[in-house]
């Protein structure tokens, strides 16, 4: 495993219709890991992908 | 009968004095600086969004399915990006639809509680695009 396992925490679904569980990074460790290791790991090849989800584009919510 | 539980009501959608759809309420103004966004407004469209973002671009699948680490999140992380990455992880392990260049050592995770949760953590410039 190219990671930390121990960021992996399964949980159970939040959503009735997804059957597998579901593994999480608590944001602190995502905070931590991404400080320590994107300019060793990821930085040049773009290994670590994120995708969004949420709906439209965030304007009316900026504070 | 719909029955509203607790844990939905921060992902419903807000009805202003129009009585319409508040849709951009679902949406932080937060987003990690080169996500692939998928703009998504309810779970119930998450395989058809999936499937015309993620799916039919070779670029973007394979972008993903490459990555050694994918993180999916949106606004707590509770029905949206969850969905999206359940219909990843079967796209992705179902040997018709894996792609030649998936990454089988690939890390999938969840931001808990999405990016309301990381952007609590603090230290962060409060405007759009932040960088981690």
């Amino acid at each position: 495993m190219p990671l930390d396992a121990t960021v992996i925490q399964p949980i159970a679904s939040t959503w009735r219709d997804i059957p597998e569980q579901l593994s999480t990074i608590n944001p602190a460790k995502l905070k931590t890991l991404m400080n320590k290791e994107v300019s060793k790991k990821f930085d040049e090849k773009s290994k670590i992908v994120f995708v969004d989800c949420q709906s439209g584009n965030g304007e009316d919510s900026l504070a | 009968m719909v029955r509203i539980v607790w844990r939905d009501l921060p992902y419903m959608w807000s009805i202003n004095c129009t009585g319409l759809p508040n849709i951009a309420t679902d949406n932080t103004g937060k987003q990690i600086v080169g996500a692939i966004h998928m703009d998504l407004m309810a779970n119930i469209v998450a395989p058809t969004k999936f499937n015309d973002v993620i799916r039919s671009v070779p670029a973007v699948y394979n972008k993903l399915c490459s990555a050694e680490l994918v993180v999916f999140y949106c606004s707590v992380a509770a029905t949206r990006s969850p969905a999206v990455m359940s219909y990843y992880k079967r796209a992705v392990l179902a040997p018709e639809t894996q792609p030649a260049t998936y990454n089988k050592d690939q890390l999938v995770l969840l931001l808990e509680g999405g990016v309301t949760a990381y952007t609590a953590l603090g230290g962060l410039p409060n405007r759009k695009y932040i960088l981690l």
